[in-house]
């Protein structure tokens, strides 16, 4: 856990700099209130880096520290792998939608994701029917919602 | 008067317009349980198709819709983490957890009881209210109303749990992404990176469905498992729900607070129903004698932002009957009806509309109760989702929550804007950030900002020199040292 907080605090100070810049260019009223959030959680973030560098200077050895630390926060290797398939169905769901739109792009991810876990074929049908009942039936016709239609159509 | 009540409550028992509230009650229902659709989507949907009706039977279906689909909304919170409106996300901080302990049935419970009931209360203080409206209404003037918003964002201390930095991070972020777009008060653009679509800013469906639905789906998509887990026990789903139903009489006083403090947020133009919920959310941590329950599943946690959040509903609309001031979008948008009614709302309408506001009064009251028994015999079926595999869940409920997000404006930036906002309340989740705290940071922080720059220039820098600020500036302290008073004094005791 250590690992990853020290990674997301160093990502925060990236981005807290990178607005603190951009807002810098911003007219005085524009950036006032800006300016006082930013400045607040960048120091906020480097507190917290330097306790933690401080906690991580203050063990007896920092190799000792370091292997206890590993061994604490070693992610399943089950799990991290997981969570790089689920990242994977995000992006390609996000792709679908852009590429196919709406009422064809959910029902096929659905589809697709279902089949791929091996729910049957049952569920599969079933689940993809209701999702273009619910887009294209329910959103684009009762409620005449225009629906995006992707960029290939 | 009298002549007006029965005159205008008179009319709801007809059957063609018990048939009407019937229909518009599961309509707004239907609108709630679905992200991106709110209230007010239901009645700018429906304003066409009242063209032509008779004005009763017009506003009264619009008004019914309105009313219970924040009970809808709660509904999704509670069972599977996705807020159906941007008020709900309140209730699913303890609502959510309940599900997960097998206890969702006595979430409902609570929050059909607490919303049902906000809704009748917060009619029946509209219907007292009416004759007093103005004073109170233009008491509100800009510096008041950013101090009610510092009010409400000092409440951050109360919702975080854990580590206070990380909290402090959280509203920081937060109130970061409320900046994004058009700044007020020079026009300029902020954190657009030239994309015309960020120039409005950062929509609060995207953003609670980020916040809220999407991490929940893709820790579900990572497990494969159900919401509540193998050998999870709970009870048979009435009688928890009537045990929830208890729950808000055992905590009848808090909720009276808390629908008191939705109807004054509601009056209040420009504040929101969202502000309501989350202090009413604030006030029930705050004043607990067990806050280190919150956010784990307490009821109490349920009751409080529903009662605000139905109770609100006559509040806001007191300005928009009395004065023809809406005091939000939804009811802007009733405003609209009004008008296509050729009925104008403002004082008059007090005089020459007695009836009709009368049956306003009567159509949010029986809506609620309505909208009650709907849900209590759909919920048993309902809870069913819980156990359903996360496999086949998952793919489901994305989707809708992409179909929510875009709906909102009909715009596929938003289905961007909600998983890059993923991709941080994703890491927020796992690594202990309070993401309830971001969410208020970001609800409020728009808000103060704008009444900061509309106080400086209407009244320069000493704008917090105004009775009523005053007083909301002594309540907002009072009610942050309640609880390190209260916990210096027991440190006292015990030592």
């Amino acid at each position: 856990m250590k690992r990853k907080d020290l990674l997301f605090y160093i990502i925060l100070l990236i981005g807290m700099m990178a607005a603190f810049v951009t807002t810098l260019v911003y007219p005085p009223r524009a950036r006032f209130f800006p300016i006082i959030v930013i400045s607040l959680c960048g120091f906020f973030v480097l507190w917290s880096l330097v306790k933690m560098f401080i906690a991580w200077n203050g063990k007896s050895s920092h190799s000792e520290y370091r292997k206890k630390n590993e061994v604490a926060s070693k992610p399943d290797e089950g799990y991290r792998r997981q969570f790089l398939i689920t990242v994977a169905w995000i992006g390609a769901f996000v792709l679908l939608i852009w590429l196919l739109g709406l009422a064809a792009g959910l029902p096929l991810f659905v589809f697709a994701y279902i089949k791929t876990y091996d729910e049957g074929w049952r569920w599969s049908i079933i689940l993809t029917i209701t999702m273009f009942l619910i887009v294209y039936g329910g959103f684009a016709i009762l409620l005449k919602i225009p629906l995006y239609e992707g960029l290939l159509f | 008067m009298i002549d007006s009540i029965i005159q205008g409550v008179g009319v709801l028992f007809q059957p063609m317009m018990m048939l009407g509230m019937f229909l518009a009650v599961v309509a707004g229902l239907t609108f709630g349980v679905l992200p991106g659709l709110t209230g007010m989507t239901y009645m700018a949907i429906l304003i066409p198709f009242t063209w032509g009706m008779d004005p009763f039977l017009a506003l009264m279906v619009l008004v019914a819709g309105h009313a219970v689909s924040t009970t809808g909304g709660a509904i999704t919170s509670i069972l599977i983490n996705v807020p159906g409106t941007g008020p709900s996300a309140a209730t699913l901080l303890d609502g959510f957890p309940m599900t997960q302990q097998g206890k969702a049935g006595r979430a409902l419970g609570a929050m059909l009881i607490a919303s049902g009931m906000g809704g009748v209360e917060g009619s029946i203080v509209l219907a007292f209210l009416i004759p007093i409206v103005v004073p109170i209404v233009m008491a509100f003037g800009s510096p008041e109303c950013f101090f009610l918003i510092v009010m409400g964002l000092s409440f951050i201390t109360a919702l975080g749990s854990g580590s206070k930095i990380k909290g402090a991070i959280s509203a920081l972020l937060g109130l970061l992404v409320s900046f994004v777009g058009y700044h007020d008060a020079t026009a300029f653009p902020r954190y657009t990176f030239g994309s015309i679509f960020l120039f409005d800013g950062v929509k609060i469906i995207p953003c609670a469905l980020a916040m809220f639905a999407v991490p929940e789906m893709i820790n579900l998509m990572i497990s494969g498992s159900s919401i509540v887990k193998e050998g999870t026990v709970s009870r048979a789903p009435m009688a928890d729900m009537w045990e929830g139903g208890k729950d808000v009489f055992r905590n009848w006083w808090l909720h009276i607070r808390c629908v008191f403090l939705g109807v004054f947020l509601g009056i209040v133009p420009g504040v929101g129903g969202d502000v309501a919920c989350w202090m009413a959310y604030g006030h029930a941590k705050t004043t607990s004698k067990h806050p280190e329950t919150f956010g784990h599943g307490n009821v109490v946690g349920v009751i409080a932002p529903e009662s605000a959040s139905n109770g609100k509903e006559g509040g806001s609309m007191l300005p928009t009957l009395a004065l023809g001031i809406p005091g939000s979008a939804a009811m802007a948008v009733l405003l609209g009806a009004f008008l296509i009614q050729g009925i104008q709302p403002g004082p008059t309408f007090l005089i020459e509309h007695l009836d009709l506001a009368w049956t306003i009064v009567g159509t949010l009251v029986l809506a609620n109760l309505f909208g009650i028994v709907v849900c209590w015999f759909a919920a048993p079926m309902l809870i069913k989702i819980t156990r359903v595999r996360g496999n086949i869940l998952a793919p489901f409920i994305l989707c809708i929550t992409a179909l929510g997000a875009y709906s909102y404006r009909n715009s596929l930036g938003d289905i961007f804007v909600m998983f890059a906002l993923a991709f941080l309340s994703w890491p927020m989740k796992q690594l202990g950030y309070s993401r309830p705290v971001f969410f208020l940071g970001y609800v409020l922080g728009g808000l103060a900002e704008r009444y900061f720059g509309i106080s400086i220039m209407a009244h320069g820098w000493k704008f917090f020199l105004t009775p009523l600020s005053l007083v909301i500036i002594a309540v907002t302290i009072i009610s942050m040292s309640i609880q390190p008073l209260s916990d210096y004094l027991k440190r006292g005791k015990s030592s």
